[in-house]
């Protein structure tokens, strides 16, 4: 017996002694991919890669590289987790979703984070980039909603209710007064969530909000909308312009306050023809999905994510403007089939919850005329340097003309108007959600995407575990590369 | 000495002809190497060049759209339009980009009114496409409608989908995507 024991041992110490320096060297040398993705060798271009993976289908690469980047925390780590988090929850990992958007939440709401670092980039020779990521208001609003509606799905009602508010007092800082919190997907998940702490009169007070806000950011509304804010702009600049003529009221200004009042009065009738148009507008949209998505005895909250979300770049001369666009995305509209029985027809679905609307009805920024002018002296440095060099070509017995087009070409060389072009670029062109009602267990869901057409263009099974004591909360991304 | 500098002239002019555009795709290349996260992007342009004045075009431009990088060193690429580019029979171009994955802008296409004079005039595009990792997309097809000299420059009208048809004659123009996977994908 103790043989055996003896050969046994010097069986396993042979194994250990040749199986020891293999894997010792694999401990010493990670993998390619390690290496190449640590966050010591990856930089911030590198995260165009992972854009590119994802949008490809290739999470994994893009999990890789959006996670190196995070790692550094750096000035842009609320961006870096913004964009796990729409990776995460695509691969449908609920809870590292949530952390990675609450951890974004937190920097974004934070006014003193990065204080330095934005005081520095206003400098006439530092870019706009090296402040620290916030997001634009369309951003903090959809952060907003992903943390409110995963906390939600944890049963923390009370923080995800306070997300939902957080999310519409963003949705607020934008320019134009009516797309102020036009977003009624933020009012429909507060109202619900009132409803299931029975506050009733909040509730109605939140769905009222939510009802007029979908009207406002209704398609069939929108160009009316956008008419309204503009007159109400022309109103508003006419009113100051009216105010400061009458405060230095002459004889020789008479004609002009008449006339500026005759122009308000059209403005005014304007704007009201454009708010009856509204009006006759709002009579024919239906609203019952949006009763049907506060009902609080839906147990489960589906939510489609739809195409790409709006890019961002830059445009102008020297890149002083930043525009937004969009990729046309093929889906339209979704059926779900439950459990090869019950089927969900699109017209049930809460749709219009569109990023780039929001994304580009934000207005203008202080920050815009900043680069602006930056723009025209980087532009009006140039032309003396040029001036000045052509002249010393001409007469410069001193070199003085020389020296100084030097002078200035290196200041125009050194002002920085390019404007900041990050943004969450893994959010969805579009959100389209419905609440149900199913029986606790497991489901299968068939979920069938069509384009504008009706025809079918994808088709999904997903097997969906439902709690009774939960609020069950789904996600199904449907990027739209077509191929 | 004379010899010399005549060697070196032809050479010049010669390495011209010769010369290979990496960005672009040609008639006679026979490899296609997307390693690294390159990608191709293909599309059509048609212009009804049918009047008086003839618009000779000469190349194009793609500028990188990356919102990681400064915008000063974001790429800028002129890409040759060559003589396969273009089918008398279609009358349209078939142009090809060949670049790393990412995002670029479609800025322009840029030729000369009158060759003698060298008038320029550019075909404004100003449109956004995606090039993915290994991956060949076709885009569509851009139509400038009617050229007018007159004009400093000529507008995009629309954006068509002929992909099937216009796969097939990428296929016949460039060997080199004879037995390649092309999948469409859109301009934005």
């Amino acid at each position: 017996m103790s043989f055996k024991i003896n050969k046994l041992c010097t069986i396993v110490l042979v194994i250990s002694l040749i199986a020891c320096p293999v894997f010792a060297a694999q401990a010493n040398n990670p993998a390619p991919e390690e290496v190449k993705y640590s966050p010591k060798n990856l930089q911030d271009k590198d995260a165009m890669q992972a854009e590119m993976d994802f949008y490809a289908g290739n999470d994994h690469e893009a999990e890789l590289i959006f996670t190196g980047l995070q790692t550094k925390k750096d000035h842009n780590i609320a961006l870096w987790n913004n964009q796990l988090g729409s990776l995460y929850l695509t691969q449908g990992k609920l809870k590292e979703a949530k952390d990675a958007f609450m951890e974004a939440y937190v920097l974004m709401n934070d006014i003193t984070a990065f204080k330095s670092l934005e005081l520095r980039s206003v400098g006439l020779t530092s870019s706009e980039m090296t402040k620290g990521y916030k997001g634009d208001p369309y951003e903090k609003v959809f952060n907003s909603f992903y943390v409110g509606i995963l906390l939600y799905a944890d049963n923390d009602l009370e923080n995800a209710l306070a997300a939902f508010k957080n999310g519409i007092l963003c949705d607020s800082d934008v320019t134009g007064k009516l797309y102020k919190s036009d977003v009624a997907l933020l009012y429909l998940m507060a109202t619900r969530l009132e409803l299931l702490q029975k506050n009733q009169s909040m509730a109605d007070d939140l769905f009222k909000q939510a009802t007029e806000a979908y009207y406002l950011s209704h398609p069939d509304n929108r160009g009316l909308v956008s008419q309204k804010q503009g007159l109400l702009d022309d109103l508003d600049k006419k009113q100051k312009e009216l105010l400061d003529k009458e405060t230095k009221a002459n004889v020789k200004l008479e004609k002009v306050i008449t006339t500026l009042k005759a122009e308000i009065g059209k403005l005014e009738a304007d704007i009201k023809s454009a708010g009856d148009k509204i009006e006759e507008n709002n009579r024919k949209i239906n609203i019952d999905s949006l009763k049907d998505f506060i009902n609080p005895n839906n147990n489960t909250l589906i939510c489609m994510e739809t195409g790409r979300g709006p890019l961002k770049y830059q445009t102008g001369t020297y890149g002083e403007k930043a525009v937004f666009t969009i990729k046309p995305h093929p889906v339209a509209s979704f059926s779900i089939i439950i459990d090869n029985f019950t089927q969900i027809k699109t017209e049930s679905f809460l749709k219009n919850n569109d990023v780039y609307y929001q994304a580009s009805t934000r207005g203008g920024r202080v920050m815009d005329s900043m680069l602006k002018g930056k723009a025209e002296f980087k532009q009006t440095t140039q032309d003396i340097s040029n001036v000045l060099s052509t002249a010393s070509q001409v007469y410069d017995p001193y070199g003085v003309f020389a020296l100084l087009s030097f002078a200035t070409g290196a200041v125009s060389n050194a002002t920085n108007p390019y404007a900041d072009a990050r943004h969450w670029s893994l959010l969805p062109a579009e959100l389209q959600l419905i609440s149900l009602h199913l029986a606790p267990g497991t489901h299968q869901l068939q979920i069938n995407a069509y384009d504008s057409t009706g025809k079918t263009i994808e088709s999904s099974k997903i097997s969906v575990q439902i709690t009774n004591n939960s609020n069950n909360v789904i996600f199904k991304r449907f990027r739209g590369v077509e191929s | 000495m004379k010899k010399l500098l005549f060697v070196i002239f032809l050479t010049f002019s010669l390495s011209g002809c010769v010369s290979v555009n990496p960005y672009v795709l040609s008639k006679g290349q026979t490899s296609l190497d997307l390693t690294n996260n390159r990608g191709v992007a293909l599309f059509t342009m048609k212009v009804d060049n049918s009047g008086g004045t003839r618009l000779s075009l000469l190349s194009f431009m793609a500028r990188e759209v990356n919102q990681y990088k400064p915008y000063n060193t974001l790429g800028v690429f002129t890409l040759p339009l060559l003589p396969e580019n273009y089918s008398t029979t279609d009358n349209l171009y078939f142009c090809s980009v060949v670049l790393g994955s990412g995002i670029y802008r479609l800025d322009a296409f840029n030729g000369m009114v009158n060759l003698f004079f060298g008038i320029p005039h550019s075909l404004k595009t100003d449109k956004i496409f995606d090039i993915y990792p290994n991956k060949i997309n076709y885009l569509g097809r851009l139509d400038f409608g009617n050229f007018n000299a007159q004009l400093p420059f000529t507008s995009l009208i629309k954006i068509e989908d002929n992909s099937e048809q216009e796969i097939l004659k990428f296929k016949e123009i460039f060997p080199v995507l004879r037995d390649k996977q092309i999948s469409k994908d859109s301009f934005y």
